[in-house]
């Protein structure tokens, strides 16, 4: 701790609360360095490539390290869009120049632990970080085992692709040589988990290549739930664009797979009905991302209590949690909300270190989700903080018109692919 | 080390101004943060680089009264998503925005 910050606290003591905004604000020349301090954040993805970028341009004098094992991030947002045909896997693909360029020291190396009492972080090959704040933004860990027969080995045979990355490919892979006239099965998991409306635009977009390339295929989904994310729109557009060809069975319906036999490619549903796959695709039950574990933020449930104003960790002082490892409902797990959290977070980080309280929080969401290439449909929100707790703004937000013109699912076709193109910009600098 | 004198001198002699900056900015801080989701569809700072229309520059009158367009009964024509977001806002965070976005060049 600086010299300047010591006297600038016993400053504040005289001075009271109304003290901490003059000095930080309008002294630089005498507070130089106030407000600086190292920061870790630990996730490349939409959320922590965000909230290094956005603690970084609010105050340069923040030294900001962001750990990602990968050279490249690969976005699981729009890769359904791979599977439609529509886009390579590499115009998912983010690289972290612009995060350099602005000052944000990039190390690719995976984060091991967290010592949260000596406030340090461990990568593989043993070099340790010493923080103020940490910044945890880990994604998703799948819980291997959770659903029968689907462990690691298994999802090499019956991908899950729910992490962009070799998962994607296997299973583009698998479809591609699936002869016309095969079933593609996914089975979709309990709430909560990754991208709500993610496995129905799977769906979607497979049925599009089927329809354009394989049309005599069949695609089945086996729910776990009994309702999903903008379920009357799929349901709709379903039927509209691809006929017959998508079938949903709800848990009520026998829809709830309890056994994989991934070898097989067959899956066994609650009451013992088997359906067997030419390509079958498990989105399995998830917990957040390992390092959230070993830091002492992931609570029983397997996702991590944050405070809401702040997203600082409710169980540990001065480590905040974005994106889709929080206990963050009512949010979805959207790329789009972990950016948003990821402002949030960033924010009061930044005044944090410069003595000030956070500013008040504001959070929106918007979930684009394509049924055909012109045929899209939208989700969105806008939150706030009330009485503690994250509140959906009433009567804000909800989902595209039921009935609408073609025109009208144009745009949001159109639309989605705008805000992937402004998010990524957003996030990582790159142009899409 | 900066004397604590010196520091309490300087406060001392510029206090009103002080006061008014401080809490300025705090209401600032506030407009950055409102202002974070846009940036997912309008670009960082609100400068688009897709056809979403671009806010950055803008006269804060015009962006406050669309705004307040989105949010009322009669969105503007070809709205699809504005009108169900704009209604989580009220008319003294619209305006924050739409000073925020009209002074970001």
């Amino acid at each position: 701790m600086s010299t300047n910050m010591i006297s600038r606290r016993c400053t504040l003591q005289l001075l009271g609360g109304a003290g901490a905004g003059l000095m930080s604000l309008s002294m630089p020349a005498i507070a130089q360095g106030a407000g600086a301090g190292r920061v870790v954040v630990v996730g490349g993805g939409f959320g922590g490539a965000t909230a290094a970028k956005y603690i970084k341009r609010t105050n340069p004098k923040i030294q900001v390290t962001l750990v990602e094992p990968l050279q490249r991030y690969y976005t699981c947002p729009f890769t359904n869009l791979h599977f439609g045909g529509l886009r390579t896997f590499e115009q998912q693909g983010h690289n972290f120049n612009e995060l350099r360029a602005l000052g944000v020291q990039v190390v690719h190396a995976l984060a091991n632990d967290v010592d949260n009492k000596k406030k340090t972080v461990t990568l593989a090959g043993g070099r340790v970080l010493q923080y103020d704040k940490l910044v945890l933004s880990p994604g998703i860990d799948i819980r291997w085992g959770a659903l029968k027969g689907y462990d690691q080995a298994a999802a090499q045979l019956a991908p899950h692709a729910w992490q962009a990355g070799p998962q994607t490919t296997l299973l583009k892979q698998q479809l591609d040589a699936m002869p016309d006239g095969g079933t593609f099965i996914l089975v979709a998991p309990e709430n909560p988990f990754r991208c709500p409306p993610g496995p129905y635009e799977r769906v979607s977009m497979i049925g599009h290549y089927f329809k354009t390339r394989k049309p005599k295929s069949k695609i089945l989904v086996l729910d776990a739930k009994e309702n999903f994310s903008k379920q009357g729109l799929f349901l709709d557009g379903w039927k509209k664009v691809y006929g017959e060809m998508i079938e949903w069975v709800p848990l009520s319906k026998d829809g709830k797979v309890v056994r994989v036999d991934a070898r097989a490619r067959e899956v066994e549903t609650e009451f013992g009905k088997k359906h067997k796959a030419s390509v079958l695709n498990v989105v399995p039950p998830q917990k957040a991302g390992f390092i959230a574990d070993r830091a002492g933020v992931t609570a029983q449930s397997g996702w991590v209590p944050i405070k809401a104003e702040t997203f600082e960790s409710s169980q540990v002082a001065d480590i905040h949690v974005i994106g889709d490892a929080t206990a963050a409902a009512p949010m979805p797990k959207s790329g789009f909300v972990a950016n948003a959290q990821g402002k949030v977070a960033a924010a009061a980080i930044v005044a944090s270190l410069a003595g000030r309280p956070a500013p008040k929080a504001s959070w929106a969401n918007t979930c684009y989700s394509l049924i055909a290439p012109d045929y899209g449909i939208s989700v969105a929100n806008v939150y706030d903080v009330v009485e503690g707790k994250l509140n959906e703004i009433k009567g804000s937000g909800g989902v595209s018109p039921r009935e609408a013109s073609p025109e009208f699912r144009k745009l949001e076709a159109e639309y989605g692919v705008a805000w992937y193109n402004a998010i990524a910009n957003d996030a990582w600098g790159t142009k899409a | 080390m900066v004397s604590r004198s010196k520091i309490l001198g300087a406060i001392s002699g510029a206090t009103l101004l002080l006061i008014a900056g401080a809490a300025h900015a705090q209401s600032a801080g506030d407009a950055a943060v409102l202002a974070g989701p846009c940036a997912n569809c309008h670009g960082t700072d609100g400068k688009s680089n897709n056809k979403v229309p671009s806010l950055a520059g803008r006269p804060a009158p015009t962006l406050a009264a669309l705004m307040k367009a989105f949010k009322g009964e009669t969105p503007p024509p070809g709205t699809t998503i504005m009108n169900r977001l704009a209604k989580g806002y009220t008319d003294e965070q619209i305006e924050a925005l739409a000073k925020y976005f009209a002074e970001k060049k």
